[in-house]
């Protein structure tokens, strides 16, 4: 049962991108590094790693993030992943025309969504780990002290901005970026907001690195997504901000509009905490419930920007989800599938966001972004007919008009997104 | 026209809150309180939920690797779909959504995780111990043990978490997203929280109902859509949520209210009752929130019958302010069955700046 005083579905403008990546600040060094298909992975600076599966990530540059903050006179802000949401959001809102203090004026109600699996985990863990290596550690710690939860990102980012709208912050593990976007353009299409300011941003730290080294999701190597020999990630770091409008509003403004919000979906698994499913059939319900959110033509999907980790099962269930709803064997023209973990790493809640600012671009450019580190397809994913997974070398042209953005998490989340192309 | 705005109803619930008993039943006064919360509270008393038997929805196992954060949500969201008849018994997935609130949760699984890891002693780190330290595996484990294959999210926004929940269910099923959705919050003392706060308030003065008390618990309500049939039941519709700009709560709090009441065609004279977790001390920002009732008290009267959940739930994160929704409802069910509608309010203001209003109708 639909209210009927929400108009359903409403269509959101993205007026604003923004990221902060291993490639520098911005979209753009991000989005040539990826079309350059260069990989960022280095040894970890953060903390010792030696002694770990892999001693290898794919890290921000702090003194440059740093040193960008104090440009813009923001020295205040102590937590990290905080830092790249900031200044990604500094980047959507420049674009999208509109400064501090219209967000601030009572004219316009706004609205804040962050993502993050383990923002101030770093901050934390100092303490986490002091307590333990050190017998006379004190929690009377300053750092510790203003930056201990997760939800510091959410404060300090509305109180930069002077939101007065709603400000959430949502954590669906690897999945939060997508969720963050839905979530913005529900605040929209309930009323609640003209403009919301999308964000996830999330960081290294030592413990979710020993984590996903317990599992065996870090690669020994270099990420391979889809490749028959590929053997997981290196985490990443970095943040993807979007401007949401109403179209009323946007129109009203007459602002930017790079690309269109249709639909959002998500799912659960119920499976396993820490992996996808057998089957994708859990996983193909959220791809089906963006579309149920839309008014997409399925036969207008051109690019999917995948999860992609690069690890043995998630590759095999997305892609069979993925082919399960979107039925791209009796199309007119295939569907492009990519994912950038081989450029960047994965940077775990900021991961969807950064995702999806690269799918703006890539419909934007019409261009589909080449898998780094694919050599030899893996059978079972090549298996289904009408996907294709461009390399570098390949034919990137995207035929139709709009994008699926994917991702998935622990605790069985799985959440798409439905995108167009500007007209 | 009323009914459309109010087109959620709560079809069960459950809560599991250290030293108070069936405050959901009904209104109670604030002096048949236990007098474990009854009490003025000492700076950081702690409220630790008693040892609960054998969780009837997982193994002895599972329990036991799961600990006792997840184990509380799964035992929790349990009990909220079996009082709403939703309780899927025979092991088939439903759509059925599931929306946590929690912001402190996690920390416990952290603390023993960080052992290993500091002592290089990585072997000892054994899967699901990992999963255990991002906060949404509640979410997750209550989608696998009761079969949920719908939306599941988790918000962390301090207080407001549990309360955001609720409100972020009634948003799914206004959309058209879901047909049932389990939501509440939840959290689980640690030594690390404890700690933190104990840091946060070492330059304060420890005066009397300074830090409260430090609770843990959960409140998870099952919302579906309301029907025109449902009429002795209490429904929910209209929320709001933002930042408090202000430092005056008093001056900040009764407008934001009025424009809420305004905004959806009610008016001061139509609330019955508040339900109200306003933390009762003076917080970071300065913000002194024991000014909420009296800021309240000035715009109407007779003054509406106000539940303090805070009393009964301490300082428990994201738990108190979903257990404001549960206490409105039980309060506005007991509200004499007559022609004329009843409306309620639960109101959370939370210590980083932010509230929630959300109304209610029998």
């Amino acid at each position: 049962m639909k209210d009927k005083s929400i108009s359903h579905p409403q269509t959101i403008h993205i007026s604003g991108t923004g990221a902060v990546s291993p490639f520098g600040i911005g979209v753009e060094p991000l989005w040539k590094g990826i079309m350059a298909g260069e990989n960022c992975q280095k040894s970890i600076k953060a903390f010792p790693a030696e002694h770990y599966r892999s001693d290898q990530a794919a890290e921000v540059d702090w003194s440059e993030i740093d040193a960008a903050l104090q440009a813009l006179g923001l020295t205040g802000i102590s937590e990290h992943a905080t830092k790249l949401s900031v200044l990604a959001v500094h980047e959507a809102l420049s674009q999208a025309g509109l400064s501090l203090e219209d967000l601030r004026s009572e004219r316009i109600r706004v609205g804040l969504v962050v993502g993050s699996l383990c923002g101030s985990t770093r901050i934390q863990e100092t303490a986490w780990l002091g307590r333990v290596r050190e017998p006379k550690f004190s929690y009377k710690n300053d750092k510790y002290d203003h930056v201990s939860f997760i939800e510091t990102q959410v404060e300090q980012i509305s109180e930069w901005l002077g939101v007065s709208g709603p400000t959430l912050l949502v954590c669906t593990a690897c999945a939060s970026g997508i969720d963050a976007f839905g979530l913005g353009m529900d605040l929209l299409r309930t009323d609640q907001c003209d403009v919301v300011v999308v964000t996830s941003g999330d960081i290294l730290s030592e413990v979710v690195h020993a984590g996903f080294n317990t599992v065996f999701t870090i690669t020994k190597g270099t990420p391979r997504p889809f490749d028959t020999d590929r053997d997981g990630f290196v985490i990443g770091e970095g943040a993807g901000a979007l401007v949401l409008e109403t179209e009323v509003f946007s129109k009203a403004r007459s602002g930017p509009v790079y690309a269109i919000g249709l639909g959002y979906g998500s799912s659960n698994s119920a499976f396993h905490l820490a992996s996808p499913s057998d089957d994708g059939i859990a996983e193909a319900k959220a791809v089906q419930r963006a579309l149920n959110d839309s008014d997409c033509d399925p036969d207008d999907i051109g690019f999917v920007m995948a999860h992609g980790t690069g690890t043995s099962k998630n590759d095999t269930t997305e892609t069979a989800a993925i082919a399960q709803i979107l039925q791209p064997e009796d199309r007119e023209f295939p569907i492009l599938v990519s994912s950038i973990k081989g450029n960047i790493g994965h940077s775990m809640g900021a991961a969807g966001g950064i995702s999806l600012v690269v799918a703006i671009k890539a419909l934007n450019t019409r261009r589909a972004v080449p898998i780094a580190g694919m050599q030899n397809i893996d059978p079972e994913i090549f298996k289904h007919q009408g996907l294709r997974f461009p390399r570098y070398g390949d034919d990137l042209t995207i035929q139709g008009n709009c994008a699926l953005v994917g991702a998935f998490g622990f605790g069985g989340c799985n959440s798409t997104v439905l995108i167009k192309a500007a007209e | 026209m009323r009914h459309e705005q109010f087109p959620v109803k709560l079809a069960g619930a459950a809560h599991l809150i250290p030293s108070v008993q069936n405050f959901i039943d009904g209104p109670i006064k604030s002096d048949e309180w236990p007098d474990a919360v009854k009490t003025p509270p000492i700076p950081l008393t702690i409220a630790k939920l008693p040892k609960l038997g054998m969780n009837p929805y997982l193994t002895q196992t599972q329990e036991a690797s799961l600990g006792r954060f997840v184990s509380l949500g799964v035992r929790a969201a349990g009990d909220a779909l079996k009082n709403a008849g939703l309780l899927n018994n025979d092991n088939e997935v439903s759509d059925v959504a599931t929306m946590i609130g929690t912001t402190r949760g996690e920390l416990s699984a952290a603390t023993g995780f960080s052992d290993p890891i500091a002592k290089r002693e990585l072997h000892r780190i054994k899967p699901p111990v990992f999963p255990l330290i991002s906060r949404n595996v509640v979410a997750g484990q209550i989608c696998i043990t009761h079969r949920l294959q719908g939306d599941s999210q988790t918000f962390s926004h301090g207080d407001l978490s549990g309360i955001y929940s609720m409100q972020r269910a009634i948003d799914m099923i206004r959309l058209g997203r879901s047909q049932v959705v389990v939501a509440g919050g939840i959290e689980i003392l640690s030594k690390v929280w404890l700690e933190s706060v104990y840091t946060q308030e070492r330059d304060e003065p420890a005066t009397e109902g300074h830090a409260g008390t430090i609770a843990e618990g959960a409140c998870f309500g099952v919302f579906c859509p309301s029907s025109l049939e449902d009429t002795n039941n209490v429904r929910f519709g209209p929320c709001e949520t933002g930042r408090i700009q202000s430092q005056d709560i008093k001056t900040a709090i009764a407008p934001l209210i009025n424009a809420f009441l305004k905004r959806h065609n009610l008016s001061w004279s139509d609330i019955t009752c508040i339900a109200h977790h306003v933390v009762s001390h003076r917080n970071r920002r300065g913000l002194e929130m024991s000014d909420f009732l009296p800021a309240v008290a000035e715009e109407t009267s007779p003054a509406p019958i106000a539940l303090d959940v805070y009393v009964s739930t301490g300082n428990s994160g994201a738990c108190g302010p979903s257990a404001t929704v549960l206490a409105l409802a039980s309060a506005l069910r007991e509200a004499p069955n007559a022609n004329v509608p009843h409306y309620g309010l639960a109101v959370t203001v939370a210590p980083n700046g932010i509230y929630l209003i959300m109304a209610a109708e029998k």
